[in-house]
């Protein structure tokens, strides 16, 4: 039996339906990071809103399972947690910590792994506070050292503070196995500090 | 012609009622089944506890759907990882029924998923009997591969996988046919259950490729009917893009959320050999689900070897395409395309003794398997 040639009006509408639909991929109404993030893959940071309440002295902990994990005060840049800790995740991390103001300088300690082997041997990591560089440390081994980075006074006055790490070194994490996943990482974070000295 | 035989319905007389009856029984005796398993493990088991205990793992997903409908902007507070999560990437067709039978009763999403899945499994079962063009043993086995077998858990609860079924097979049925519009239509429906399901106009476009052969170009002016099927199979994805787009502004949210999840596009070949040759990493029992993603495209080579193009091309499709994101989930994703279980079952159901076999096996794996989701084992994900 011939189709009936009346079926080319539905066609027609179905057709104009699905390209206005396909046309609609070409022109996204989103925000600015939603549109870095999941469209252009331009950043890996998609930031996590919260109130970052943090006591001075407080021991974080990135180790899952363990208490005062660190996601109250976590922005963006970081994995999952494991057994083992949690890797950054990107070619930077960002925390913040709101608190009472301090008179005093503060110092950071944090104690971390890295992805290093013999062919990359260290893991550079800039920190920085509040978008003021203060030092570059240097991770050499895959299990826990301690670094500490003094916070000036006129930064922890403040009261609030934006620690970011960047990982000039940072590699993907495909090179730990071929079935992790393999966005970029540097150092796995074992436990952190925020302390007067 | 006795008496008897005049009061007996023609139904009954023409010895067709098990196709319908037994399909039935299955169902509810794997439900039974289902219930032990949980029992087994549970000192106080109760009908709420074991909706409760079996809606695990994406099930949360489907009924946030179900309760809020689609997030308009990704989660900003932490959950542990690295982005922000929505439910986008999961189609609106399953939730959008259960939302609809909620309106009418009064009950969780969970326990009108309990219901309302094993009786579109049960459809799925009852649907594919032209399937087998009168192989009662293989359509008996396929109604227990669904009902009472390894993977009933996942067509019993709520998750999509139920409903992919059923629309999966009166859509073959339809290509079978030659019904293009139908087989569209259908196809519309199942690109709105599923990611994959897109993918079934690439069956109809065998099909037709089949039928007209080297006319097919010349041909396709004077057949509306297979432009229509053509065009109709997509809709269902293009009206959930659109619908994206006016919660969300982003037509493709569904596939970028992906990013959340740590989801990239891998080669499948090599995610499959990365699976199978390195247990160690992010996807839990990564072997295992190779092995059955490979078990997968050996069937649809069977598919395939029976001259079933079409099936076969939908299913190779879809677990090519699954596997682009590597081997999670893809022991669920094998298990839910019906013509991989239609074939594997016509396959065991061709000597008598491998048939009772495969029976006790599927029938024991279904309590097996259950008590390894009620523990969330990872490979069943």
């Amino acid at each position: 039996m011939r189709p009936n040639p009346a079926l080319w009006l539905p066609v027609a509408l179905v057709s104009a339906f699905e390209l206005f639909a396909a046309g609609l991929i070409l022109r996204p109404s989103v925000d600015a990071p939603y549109r870095a993030y999941f469209i252009d893959k331009t950043s890996d940071c998609w930031p996590h809103q919260t109130e970052a309440a943090y006591t001075l002295g407080t021991a974080l902990s990135f180790v899952e399972g363990k208490p005062n994990l660190f996601f109250p005060n976590k922005i963006c840049g970081w994995f999952y947690p494991n057994a083992k800790g949690t890797w950054s995740y990107g070619a930077y991390s960002l925390l913040r910590f709101k608190f009472p103001a301090p008179a005093a300088p503060l110092r950071l300690t944090i104690s971390a792994g890295a992805m290093v082997d013999a062919g990359h041997p260290a893991q550079r990591v800039a920190v920085s506070a509040n978008g003021q560089p203060l030092v570059t440390l240097s991770f050499a081994s895959t299990e826990p050292e301690a670094k500490t980075v003094d916070i000036p006074a006129p930064l922890a006055a403040s009261g609030s503070l934006d620690i970011r790490f960047d990982y000039p070194d940072a590699r993907s994490g495909r090179e730990l196995g071929p079935n992790e996943d393999s966005h970029l990482r540097a150092i796995r974070m074992v436990s952190l500090t925020l302390a007067n000295t | 012609m006795t008496s008897d035989a005049i009061a007996t319905p023609a139904f009954i007389q023409s010895n067709r009622w098990p196709i319908f009856v037994v399909p039935a029984v299955l169902a509810i005796a794997g439900e039974l089944l289902r219930y032990l398993a949980y029992a087994s493990i549970n000192a106080q088991p109760s009908p709420q506890g074991f909706v409760d205990a079996m809606c695990v793992w994406d099930c949360y997903w489907f009924r946030d759907i179900v309760t809020h409908g689609y997030q308009a902007y990704p989660e900003t507070l932490n959950f542990g990882g690295p982005a922000g999560i929505a439910n986008w990437a999961f189609f609106p067709l399953y939730p959008l029924l259960i939302a609809a039978i909620g309106k009418l009763v009064a009950a969780s999403p969970a326990a009108i998923g309990a219901v309302v899945s094993p009786l579109l499994t049960l459809g799925a079962a009852l649907a594919s009997w032209p399937l087998f063009r009168g192989d009662r043993r293989a359509y008996y086995l396929f109604a227990v591969f669904l009902l009472i077998g390894p993977f009933s858990f996942y067509f019993s609860i709520l998750y999509s996988e139920s409903l992919f079924l059923l629309l999966t097979v009166p859509a073959f049925v339809a290509l079978g046919r030659r019904n293009y519009i139908a087989a569209g239509a259908t196809g519309a429906l199942l690109a709105a259950t599923r990611t994959v399901g897109v993918l079934f106009v690439f069956a109809i476009l065998a099909e037709a490729i089949i039928e007209l052969r080297k006319r097919f170009i010349g041909e396709l002016p004077r057949r509306p009917d297979i432009v229509l099927g053509l065009l109709l199979a997509p809709l269902g994805l293009f009206a959930f893009m659109v619908w994206l787009y006016l919660v969300t502004g982003d037509a493709l949210a569904f596939a970028h959320i992906q990013r959340a999840w740590d989801r990239e596009i891998v080669n499948p070949a090599t995610a499959l050999w990365a699976a199978l040759t390195s247990p160690a990493g992010q996807t839990r029992d990564a072997p295992l689900l190779a092995v059955s993603s490979v078990a997968g495209l050996l069937l649809c080579g069977v598919l395939a070897w029976k001259r079933q193009f079409p099936a076969a091309l939908f299913c190779a499709l879809c677990l090519v395409l699954a596997l682009t994101n590597g081997v999670e989930s893809m022991l669920r994703f094998v298990a839910a395309l019906a013509p991989l279980g239609i074939v594997l079952c016509q396959l065991l159901a061709r000597w008598r003794w491998l048939f009772w076999l495969s029976l006790i096996v599927f029938i024991a794996l279904d309590f097996e398997w259950t008590i390894g989701w009620l523990h969330q084992q990872g490979a069943l994900m």
